[in-house]
C-alpha cells in the first residue's frame, strides 16, 4: 500500500495512515522518515519504483498537497502507467484535478482524521477482493457469480 | 463501471483493435464478472447525495475487467510469441539486438516487467531511456522507439515481450442491443426478490495474424 501525501498536515495524516495499515497487517510504503513503511532513499525514481510494486495507492488530498509536483506525479503514475487503484482521502472541500470521479473517496475534516481507519480498511479489502474476480471463459461457459464482498 | 473500465483497460491502446460483425466466428472469450447487487444500485435517490454516493458494490468492477483483459492478452502473447532470445541483463545491447529483428518501419510495443523500472529509468547509457508523454511511457533505444506497458502486481510477468502492430489484433463483439463494447446482463434472483444478478463482460478475442512479428527476451529473475 503506497501512501502519497504532501504538505505539513498531509504528513500528519500520512503517519496516521501508515500506523493504521501497519496495525492491520498491511505493508505500507511511504516516503516519510520514522514510519513503518519508510522508503529510505529520497530519490524520485526509487520512490516511484516502490509505488509501482504496490497494490493500492492512498492519495491524501490535503489543502497543500495539490501544490506538490512529486505528489501529482505519484498519483498520475498510479492512474496511468502503473494502473494501480487509487483511494482518495480528501480533507474538507480540498479541490484537485487529480481526483478521478470513480476513485473511492473518504472525506475528513482537519484534525479529525483519526476516525478514518475502518473505512480505509473497508475500501482496501473491497478493491483487493474485486481485483482478481474477472476471468476469461469460453463463450460456451458461464461466469461464476461472486459473493458480495 | 464503464468509466472505471475505460480508464483501466489498456488493450485497445496496446494492440490494434476493431469491432467484430455479429456473425464473425472465432475463439471469442467472455471476460468479466458476475455479481449480486442490492436495490440501491437502481434507485436514483440513492445517488443524489453527491459525488461519493455510488454503490460500493460496483467499485472495482471496471478495474477488475481491465485486469481480466490484460491477463488474457499476456497469456495469448506468452503462448504465441515463439521467437526468443536469452539475455543476462536488460542492456542497450540486448534491446538493440531484439529490436533489430523487426523491420525498421515496424511500430513495436514492449511489455516490460516492472522489476526493470529502475534499470530503465536510471540507465547511465544515453542511448537508452524512458520518456513520458502524458504519463504514457516510450522506451528509446538508439534510433528506435517502443511504447511501453509495465507489468504490475495484478498482471505479473517476468519476460520482456516485443510485438509489432502486425502480430495480432484485438477483436471485440459489441453488445448486440446497445452496440457498446461492454455487455450487461441483468437477471432476477430466485428467493431474493430485492437483489439482481448482474453480469458485466466484454466478448473479445486476440487473433494472431503474423507470429514472426513477436519476440520474447528472457532474463534472469
Amino acid at each position: 500500500m503506497f501512501v502519497a501525501y504532501s504538505g505539513d498536515y498531509g504528513e500528519t495524516v500520512a503517519r496516521f495512515v501508515d500506523e493504521c495499515l501497519w496495525q492491520h497487517k498491511f505493508r505500507p510504503r511511504i516516503a516519510l522518515p520514522d514510519t513503518h513503511g519508510e522508503i529510505p532513499i529520497d530519490d524520485e525514481e526509487i520512490i516511484l519504483q516502490e509505488e509501482s510494486q504496490c497494490k493500492i495507492v492512498l492519495a491524501l488530498i490535503t489543502e497543500r498537497a495539490v501544490e506538490s509536483p512529486e505528489f501529482k506525479k505519484e498519483v498520475r503514475m498510479a492512474h496511468r502507467p502503473f494502473r494501480i487503484p487509487v483511494i482518495v482521502l480528501r480533507q474538507g472541500k480540498s479541490r484537485s484535478m487529480l481526483i478521478v470521479q470513480e476513485d473511492p473517496r473518504i472525506k475528513f475534516s482537519k484534525g479529525r482524521h483519526a476516525s478514518m481507519c475502518p473505512e480505509i480498511l473497508r475500501w482496501i479489502r473491497k478493491i483487493l477482493a474485486r481485483s482478481d474476480q474477472s476471468e476469461a471463459v469460453p463463450l460456451t461457459g458461464h461466469l461464476q457469480r461472486r459473493t458480495r464482498t | 463501471m464503464i468509466r472505471e473500465y475505460d480508464r483501466a483497460s489498456i488493450v485497445k491502446e496496446a494492440v490494434p483493435w476493431r469491432r467484430s460483425p455479429i456473425a464473425e466466428g472465432g475463439k471469442f472469450v467472455q471476460i468479466g464478472l458476475r455479481i449480486l447487487v442490492g436495490p440501491e444500485l437502481f434507485i436514483d435517490s440513492y445517488s443524489t447525495r453527491g459525488e461519493g454516493s455510488y454503490s460500493p458494490e460496483i467499485v472495482g468492477v471496471g478495474h477488475s475487467l481491465g485486469i481480466g483483459e490484460e491477463k488474457y492478452l499476456i497469456d495469448r502473447l506468452r503462448q504465441n510469441v515463439k521467437r526468443e532470445i536469452d539475455a543476462k541483463s536488460l542492456t542497450v545491447e540486448t534491446l538493440s539486438e531484439a529490436i533489430a529483428t523487426f523491420p525498421p518501419s515496424s511500430q513495436v510495443t514492449a511489455f516490460v516487467p516492472i522489476d526493470f523500472y529502475s534499470t530503465l529509468h536510471l540507465a547511465l547509457d544515453k542511448r537508452m531511456r524512458i520518456e513520458y508523454s502524458n504519463y504514457r511511457p516510450t522506451l528509446i533505444v538508439g534510433p528506435r522507439k517502443m511504447r511501453v506497458f509495465w507489468s504490475n502486481n495484478y498482471v505479473p510477468f517476468k519476460e520482456v515481450i516485443l510485438v509489432s502492430r502486425e502480430f495480432g489484433e484485438w477483436v471485440v463483439k459489441p453488445d448486440k442491443d446497445t452496440g457498446d463494447l461492454l455487455t450487461f446482463e441483468l437477471r432476477p434472483v430466485q428467493n431474493k426478490p430485492n437483489f439482481t444478478d448482474v453480469t458485466v463482460k466484454t466478448i473479445a478475442v486476440y487473433s494472431i495474424l503474423a507470429q514472426k512479428e513477436g519476440l520474447v527476451v528472457r532474463l534472469p529473475s
